[in-house]
């Protein structure tokens, strides 16, 4: 697990490009999806600072704030996320957050899927069950996403309509296939996310 | 494939099935995309610069747990120093010492000269999100900080999409 460009003194960090001054509006898009399915390889392949990691404890949601103490705190579990970075204008900055899709981490989507301007569901067209859950919990959430499906060597391709018919999903959310390890590809995948957004936005009531 | 249960008109005999599984391809193999991970805590002992563990993030925290519900910051709320430019030791321990600040504090001001989300403070101080959203709430109320709020509305305005559209198409 990197921390990259964690100098303790926060000077100059070869690599880490620092934001504009300008920058003032940050967006935050999910990249979720099953254990191994390539959603850190997808933050590495676009971010433009080496991907980071944020954690949080377990038990803070779970155990009243008072009954934390040193002695307490001992037992709390640690899980991280990664995340990374795009900068699209002077002004905006997208964060794009690797999150688990088990169901024992959804605690950390309360603070991720609030306020996200959207979603990426990566899948493995091999293990589509373990995208159902996932779908599931961010429909009911009312958060807009598209599907992407990481294209692993040998695995059988499934044209969208089929994908999109065996993930249950109406026929405006768009069904994409890419490669997790091709930044053009992955780059791609957010364009396309951007461009069903906007239809949204449009038009609020169809989607969403 | 597989198909999701959820709609009754699914027709199973259409499906192709189960079908073997290829080993993980190189390059996004379980080191690669491990997913959250479990930690153990730093040990107790090591200095306070470096120490995260459970006991410096209590003393930094003062046990809140979380910041104040009306501060609101998000993973990715934008930090962004005032003013003072932090660079002399002597003046920068003046106004620890008077503002009863940690060396944490010190550090997220000397990193959000240029904006920075609390996502990457946390990350850069190796700290939980909520003990840094305590740290920055301080800063906030000495007005060493201000933050750029980040939580869209339900239905976000077309001009921005468009503009994270066309920043997307130039990269």
């Amino acid at each position: 697990m990197a921390f990259n460009g964690s100098d303790p003194f926060g000077g100059v960090r070869t690599g880490v490009r620092e934001l504009e001054p300008t920058a003032t509006v940050a967006l935050k898009i999910a990249i979720v999806g099953p254990l191994g399915v390539g959603k850190s390889t997808m933050v590495r392949s676009v971010s433009e600072i080496s991907p980071l990691t944020t954690e949080e404890t377990m038990s803070r949601r779970s155990v009243p704030v008072d009954a934390l103490g040193p002695s307490s705190a001992k037992t709390e579990t640690t899980v991280a996320m990664d995340f990374g970075r795009i900068t699209v204008s002077d002004r905006v900055v997208l964060y794009l957050f690797g999150t688990p899709g088990q169901e024992r981490f959804w605690f950390l989507w309360d603070g991720l899927v609030e306020g996200a301007l959207g979603a990426v569901v990566i899948v493995d067209v091999l293990r589509l069950a373990e995208s159902f859950d996932v779908l599931e919990r961010l429909e009911r959430r009312g958060c807009a996403f598209i599907v992407a499906a990481n294209r692993f060597p040998g695995a059988p391709v499934y044209r969208p309509e089929e994908l999109r018919e065996a993930l249950d999903l109406p026929t405006t959310v768009p069904v994409v296939d890419f490669d997790a390890r091709e930044r053009e590809s992955c780059r791609d995948v957010l364009i396309s996310l951007a461009r069903y957004l906007l239809a949204a936005s449009r038009a609020p009531r169809v989607v969403r | 494939m597989v198909r999701r249960p959820a709609r009754p008109s699914a027709d199973a005999a259409q499906d192709p099935g189960p079908m073997v599984r290829r080993p993980a391809r190189p390059g996004v193999d379980a080191a690669q995309d491990s997913g959250p991970m479990v930690r153990r805590s730093a040990r107790p002992g090591a200095d306070a610069a470096q120490d995260t563990g459970p006991e410096r993030i209590y003393v930094l925290t003062g046990g809140r747990g979380g910041p104040a519900a009306r501060t609101r910051l998000d993973l990715v709320t934008l930090v962004v120093a005032i003013g003072t430019p932090w660079q002399s030791s002597a003046v920068t321990q003046a106004v620890s010492a008077q503002r009863r600040l940690f060396p944490e504090h010190l550090d997220i001001l000397r990193r959000c000269r240029s904006p920075l989300s609390v996502a990457e403070l946390s990350a850069h101080l190796r700290l939980p999100f909520s003990a840094v959203a305590v740290l920055v709430e301080d800063l906030l109320r000495a007005e060493l900080v201000r933050t750029r709020d980040a939580v869209l509305p339900a239905v976000p305005d077309p001009a921005l999409i468009e503009e994270v559209l066309r920043g997307l198409q130039r990269l």
